[in-house]
């Protein structure tokens, strides 16, 4: 069945709220510290979508999970999408999760204080994990993500 | 009062009326190895703290936030031969081990009830953790998985895992014996916040290998507390 670019990018955004520290959902028993998993060695698929970069990769691991950060790259297997709206194989994704504890009581990990405050003009922890992944992912700080057969996607928080 | 106090404070009101339920409980897992000299065992406490909402805060709708202090339990299975049982998923553990004593209820009312456990619980093998040992503990690239049901493979004949068992307890949590052991560790820095190095763990994945990384030994606090002593 084809499934539309659209749907595809939705469930990858949803995606990353299953996998790595926190995941929403177990599927390896149930002490599951994964979730679907977050491997990148080629284990790890949505679809046509494999995973192919975690923080991990791009050694931000634990400054991530200190402050409540979490975003995953897959790349595509096949050509996804309809018509002329369609994404290539080989195509890499970026899904940023967004806010899932808001207040972070017990750990440093609030999105209220690492996350929100960016909109009062903070220069936040999450933001620049955000760029340090896409960095680690691209290999550039160049922001022509056209240029790079990269898609961003997600919400960082709110 | 600041722009940035009122700006917090203003944010964080509407929040209020969702405050959870704090618990908290430390909790020992022990191995039983049987070994051709006898038996071993070895024990590691970790500390869980739970937040739980009854009524969910807005826009996450999260029920439930835990946290884990501690390390990896370490077992010396023969004279520096080590196993690892790591850390990744223990905060539910036990609720979801000894589930039959928690029937029928909600989960705020098994939260409730785990602090005042006092029987331990076998794992069985799917809720066993994660294990893991060296080669050589000296050195990192030798780290490689152990299959619960077949420490033969691993460390040798006559070696099997006879139980592993997790209990409410008082005592003291574990710190320090992980620390010893792979000390190394400390050293191995990279990426742009100078980070412990994950350990390359060989698999049989395309690439033949995952990443193994320091939250697997070692709680986050556990992991900055290193960031800044150990530099």
């Amino acid at each position: 069945m084809t499934i539309s670019k659209d749907l595809f990018l939705a469930i990858l955004s949803m995606d990353s709220y299953n996998r790595g520290y926190d995941a929403g959902i177990m599927n390896d028993g149930s002490n599951d510290p994964d979730g679907l998993g977050d491997a990148s060695d080629g284990t790890a698929h949505i679809g046509s979508a494999t995973v192919s970069y975690n923080l991990a990769d791009a050694g931000i691991e634990n400054t991530s999970e200190s402050v409540g950060f979490y975003a995953i790259a897959y790349t595509l297997g096949a050509t996804v999408g309809e018509g002329n709206d369609t994404m290539a194989s080989g195509q890499t994704i970026i899904s940023y999760r967004g806010t899932d504890n808001i207040l972070g009581l017990g750990t440093p990990a609030s999105d209220l204080f690492n996350g929100w405050a960016f909109g009062a003009g903070i220069q936040t922890s999450t933001l620049g994990l955000a760029r340090d992944l896409y960095e680690a992912v691209t290999g550039t700080t160049s922001l022509l993500v056209s240029a790079l057969r990269l898609t961003l996607f997600g919400r960082l928080t709110g | 009062m600041n722009r940035r106090s009122f700006l917090v404070l203003a944010a964080t009101l509407p929040l209020t009326g969702c405050l959870p339920e704090r618990h908290s409980w430390r909790q020992k897992l022990t191995l039983l190895i049987e070994t051709p000299g006898g038996e071993v065992s070895g024990s590691g406490v970790v500390a869980v703290g739970v937040n739980f909402y009854e009524n969910p805060p807005p826009l996450t709708a999260t029920e439930v936030e835990y946290s884990m202090t501690g390390e990896a339990t370490v077992v010396e299975v023969l004279p520096g031969k080590y196993l690892f049982a790591l850390l990744g998923g223990s905060q539910e553990l036990f609720a979801i081990a000894a589930k039959d004593r928690f029937a029928g209820m909600t989960r705020g009312e098994w939260l409730r009830e785990i602090p005042k456990q006092t029987e331990p619980v076998t794992l069985p093998g799917d809720l066993i953790p994660m294990l893991v040992t060296f080669e050589d503990i000296t050195r990192p690239e030798t780290v490689r998985e152990v299959n619960p049901a077949d420490l033969a493979a691993s460390f040798g004949p006559g070696v099997r895992l006879k139980a592993v068992t997790l209990e409410v307890t008082d005592e003291p949590m574990t710190v320090g014996r992980v620390e010893g052991l792979l000390g190394w560790w400390f050293n191995m820095r990279s990426g742009p916040y100078n980070e412990m190095t994950p350990l390359k763990l060989p698999n049989s994945s395309p690439r033949g290998w995952n990443h193994l990384g320091a939250l697997q030994f070692w709680s986050l606090d556990q992991v900055q507390k290193f960031n800044r002593t150990k530099q």
